[in-house]
């Protein structure tokens, strides 16, 4: 039994892109699964999502909210290995991998992004990202925690989004083969099939999932 | 703004350069602190400190600064009561921001601590004579609402908000200061105003 989740705040994506996501893993696995969307707005039918809504202070906008995930009051199961998906992501195949290692966050590395860059002192872009995650509850509360401190304000200036937070403030992670991924902009064309495309820095519609 | 604000905004820059190369590795500090010392920063809460002074009407009291950051709000308040019978704290929930207040306020007679909005209102804080929150945006309005609550019925309140929400952490943006006060149930609305900055309006409400 796994947990799978996603976030849904604002108005960058609807319901739509919700259903989508749960209706492909539920095509593409074989395993069990509760479907949750984390959400501050709902319109429509939400039949097999878990719609859990806000859980109050201290209030979070956009990419911040994934992390609340890992809080102890996310009312999801915690003994389920659980994954997280973000809303432009789409599934290719199964997804839920049973992973070696739940003691810590799995996310995906961004190997293609390469260069000098990425090596000075003062770069904060990062070489991984978060458009999906799987961890397993009990093991990773310490995140969010770490996280909702006296920082957590100064953190969301320093930031601009949570890959970074991981990287910098030190969150151990693992990240997934190297095959569990495709990347829509940086690998075109790959020799593997991959479980997840994702569309980082593409402006995505409901038709690019399809 | 003052050259020795400027000199020591600098001088921290520095020491958090220097700190960096060998001990806790945060430059972004460095960044965090120069807009603290922005103009716009200097010229809000200076607007701030001479409204109020022209309501507070009284030489000594005891001002507490609430997400007063690196403590440019205190220090804007310390040049207008230059006297020590009035007594002013500058808190923020971040630890930093109270190990590096005194380093660039430090002479100013100005206490920094680390507590947030919450925990005030969890303590009862009640021998404030005015509580003064100038980052009322980065703040849930049930703890602004809750400061309101808890301080005597003479606490001066003066607060500040503006109407930009792109930033992440501007989580109480308000369109204008009229809505600002009535969303902050106040017994005596004393002024509200707006400042245009660039790219945004700062409100401000002053009352009781």
């Amino acid at each position: 039994m796994y947990n799978v989740i996603c976030v849904k705040f604002g108005t960058k994506y609807d319901e739509a892109f919700v259903r989508k996501l749960y209706q492909d893993i539920c095509d593409k696995t074989q395993s069990e699964f509760k479907f949750y969307c984390y959400t501050d707005r709902w319109d429509g039918p939400s039949e097999g999502i878990n719609l859990i809504w806000p859980l109050g202070k201290p209030t979070l906008k956009r990419v911040w909210n994934k992390l609340r995930l890992f809080d102890t009051a996310m009312p999801i199961g915690d003994f389920h290995k659980t994954y997280f998906f973000d809303l432009d992501v789409k599934i290719l195949k199964d997804p839920l991998v049973d992973l070696d290692d739940w003691s810590k966050i799995t996310i995906i590395d961004s190997h293609w992004k390469t260069g000098k860059l990425y090596n000075r002192l003062s770069n904060y872009d990062v070489k991984i990202n978060s458009s999906v995650i799987a961890w397993h509850p009990v093991e990773c509360h310490d995140i969010w925690e770490q996280f909702n401190t006296g920082f957590r304000d100064y953190y969301m200036r320093k930031y601009v989004g949570i890959d970074r937070f991981i990287v910098h403030e030190e969150i151990e992670y693992n990240t997934f083969d190297h095959s569990y991924i495709q990347s829509k902009k940086y690998q075109p064309n790959v020799d593997y099939n991959a479980s997840v495309l994702t569309f980082e820095e593409i402006q995505v519609g409901i038709k690019d999932l399809i | 703004m003052e050259s020795k604000i400027l000199y020591r905004a600098l001088k921290l820059s520095e020491k958090i350069y220097d700190e960096s190369m060998y001990g806790v590795d945060d430059l972004y500090r460095i960044k965090d602190i120069v807009h603290s010392v922005d103009d716009n920063h200097w010229k809000s809460k200076e607007w701030l400190a001479k409204e109020f002074y022209k309501h507070y009407n009284n030489s000594s009291g005891n001002i507490l600064v609430v997400g007063g950051w690196y403590g440019m709000m205190a220090y804007q308040l310390r040049r207008q009561w230059p006297n020590e019978s009035m007594n002013i704290q500058s808190t923020d929930m971040d630890p930093m921001c109270e190990t590096y207040g005194w380093e660039l306020f430090g002479d100013q007679d100005i206490s920094f601590w680390t507590i947030s909005a919450e925990e005030h209102i969890r303590g009862r804080d009640c021998n404030y004579t005015a509580i003064v929150n100038t980052s009322c945006e980065h703040m849930e309005q049930e703890d602004l609402l809750g400061l309101v609550k808890e301080k005597p019925e003479d606490t001066w309140i003066c607060f500040q908000t503006n109407d930009y929400k792109e930033l992440d952490g501007h989580i109480n943006c308000w369109p204008n200061a009229e809505d600002f006060a009535v969303s902050l149930n106040l017994q005596y609305v004393a002024f509200t105003g707006s400042q245009k900055q660039s790219g945004f309006t700062r409100h401000m409400v002053i009352g009781k």
